[in-house]
């Protein structure tokens, strides 16, 4: 349970100079308001040491048909490197769940290979796919925090239910914490948070155990213009500190303010891939 | 919070959840075991008390007066060379009356009026080694009635007889009866947990999210199942502990002369095998509910 543990908690490899700032900079100059995010944990980020390790996710030909029938994806072929930004857009039916499903495992696919850091998931033993979840982190638009646990606690959870105990587990709390600015909120619970408070710890408790990918399902679906561009900023700051992002989003003003890569879903199927894309062609 | 501590606190709070579902599957499970606790001690005391009896089992047999001292002789020697017996010892009729008047001499409300003749046939007494030969042993004797040595015999394995049926039934009836109890008392166990689960489907959900262990997911809920069985296990032997005293004297008066002691021994494995069959018994359930609802 704890085997691959003090690796994990002590922190990030040391990381290299990225282009920190770009996206932050579109931010500015999109909303009107400081960024919320201050802290700067040098133990977030990560290297990317060679090209081997840069290919994060690897789709080759999947397809997924669901047993009613549905064909949810059809022949999508994909890579994402460590490090990247992607937008998923697309409407509702289009395949975005789906396709996070697989990544997940959650689903398999009817055919072709969904491969993560190396691994291809069919080939994962049920009792592994565990270890596959903790390098995904993931946040959808209904925050899904447990009502009873406050802030503090709704992080720690997803410390101790894969097996880390002590002091390690309020210390990444406190930073997880931190990293999404809501320090002052530990002891509330979601009830007494707003929108955007309740979607930063969800964050927070995505990252908590430093996954390599944060896969964010409409994570601003329910919240006011204000309180989305909060959580954009936190996410992008999240991908400049090294950890892969894949967000799916109705958003368009969002997707045509920061310029990254749109990945475009119709009926199944990727219709548009393009580098600093917009949301609509 | 450690991972014991979590898996104990989820446990704990998951039978208070539900108190009601809890107690009631706590007490169904304590019937159970009160039930095979009984059926063992019913059970066990019955062997003593056939025991004993099978130790004084004989079959006495009459023999005509006139018979003739080397027939006589012959019979004991042919019953004797019966693997199934132990001892056969002559008693004259004189003998029999000497004791008659012993046993009068000891019990005051008995009087022996003075007769000229002794009524009293010469007896064989048969010593058997075990009371299940007594139908064959006794059957075999029965066929020498009226052969002109034999006239009649008394066998006593009535008491025997009836109390080894007794336990026999008891066995049988009781391995029934509580199959019956550990099928209920897993029904119960499975749907108390089955709510359980329920109650704490959205944790679940974000532990898998998260990435916990398919045995970090159940151990809380089997925890539940065996705090079940342990508190039924605690209701159980505190019942047995109250009503033994009572019930064995009771058995004892009942029986006459069978005085019935378990033993401090037999106890004690009775107690450690109540709770470890009651916490079998609760993981086992919550097993099997957890597999049904926790798949995927």
């Amino acid at each position: 349970m704890t085997r691959d543990a003090p690796d994990r908690l002590r922190g990030r490899r040391p990381y290299a100079e990225r282009d920190i700032g770009t996206i932050s900079g579109r931010i500015r100059r999109c909303a009107e308001h400081e960024p919320v995010v201050t802290v700067l944990a040098s133990t977030w980020t990560r290297t990317v040491h060679s090209e081997g390790e840069r290919r994060l996710i690897t789709l080759d030909d999947v397809s997924k048909r669901y047993p009613n029938g549905t064909e949810a994806l059809r022949d999508i072929d994909l890579q994402i490197d460590a490090g990247e930004f992607v937008f998923v857009v697309g409407s509702s039916g289009a395949g975005k769940s789906t396709l996070n499903r697989l990544l997940i495992r959650e689903e398999l696919p009817t055919s072709g290979r969904v491969i993560i850091d190396g691994e291809d998931v069919a080939h994962l033993r049920r009792s592994q796919v565990p270890y596959l979840r903790r390098k995904i982190g993931i946040v959808f638009q209904d925050f899904k925090l447990l009502p009873t646990k406050t802030v503090a606690e709704n992080v720690a959870f997803a410390l101790v239910v894969t097996g880390h105990s002590g002091s390690a587990v309020k210390e990444e709390t406190d930073r997880a914490l931190a990293l999404v600015g809501l320090t002052h909120r530990r002891d509330h619970f979601p009830r007494e948070l707003s929108g955007g408070e309740q979607q930063r710890t969800a964050i927070a408790r995505a990252l908590v155990n430093k996954p390599r990918i944060l896969i964010a399902d409409e994570p601003t679906g329910n919240l006011d213009p204000v309180t989305t561009w909060e959580i954009i900023k936190l996410l992008v700051r999240v991908q400049e500190l090294g950890t892969t992002l894949m967000v799916a989003t109705h958003n368009a003003e969002i997707v045509n303010a920061l310029r990254q890569r749109v990945l475009h879903l119709d009926h199944g199927a990727i219709v548009r891939d393009e580098k600093e894309g917009l949301y609509a062609a | 919070m450690s991972r014991l501590e979590y898996v104990l606190s989820a446990a704990w709070q998951g039978f208070w959840r539900n108190p009601v579902m809890s107690v009631a599957s706590t007490l169904t499970v304590a019937v159970m075991l009160l039930l095979g606790a009984f059926f063992v001690m019913t059970d066990r005391g019955l062997q003593a008390a056939v025991g004993i009896l099978e130790s004084k089992v004989e079959l006495i047999v009459y023999l005509e007066d006139d018979a003739k001292p080397s027939d006589v002789l012959e019979l004991r020697r042919r019953i004797e060379a019966d693997p199934a017996v132990d001892a056969v010892v002559y008693v004259s009729k004189d003998e029999a009356l000497q004791r008659l008047k012993e046993i009068a001499a000891r019990r005051p409300e008995l009087a022996i009026e003075t007769v000229s003749t002794n009524p009293l046939p010469n007896t064989l007494e048969v010593k058997l080694r075990s009371a299940q030969e007594t139908r064959r042993v006794s059957g075999l004797l029965r066929e020498e009635v009226g052969r002109g040595i034999v006239y009649d015999l008394v066998d006593n394995p009535t008491v025997v007889d009836k109390l080894l049926t007794i336990t026999n039934v008891l066995s049988i009836g009781g391995l029934v009866v509580l199959g019956m109890m550990l099928f209920v008392a897993l029904f119960v166990i499975v749907n108390t947990i089955r709510i359980a689960v329920h109650a704490r489907r959205d944790e679940i959900e974000i532990m898998k999210l998260v990435g916990a262990t398919d045995w970090f997911v159940r151990w809380p809920f089997i925890v539940e199942g065996m705090l079940v069985g342990a508190f039924g296990a605690f209701v159980a032997l505190a019942a047995i502990g109250a009503a033994a005293g009572p019930v064995s004297s009771a058995l004892i008066g009942f029986l006459d002369i069978v005085p019935v002691s378990l033993g401090a021994n037999f106890m004690i494995q009775l107690a450690a095998s109540v709770l470890g069959f009651a916490l079998l018994v609760g993981a086992g359930g919550a097993m099997l509910s957890v597999r049904t609802h926790l798949a995927k």
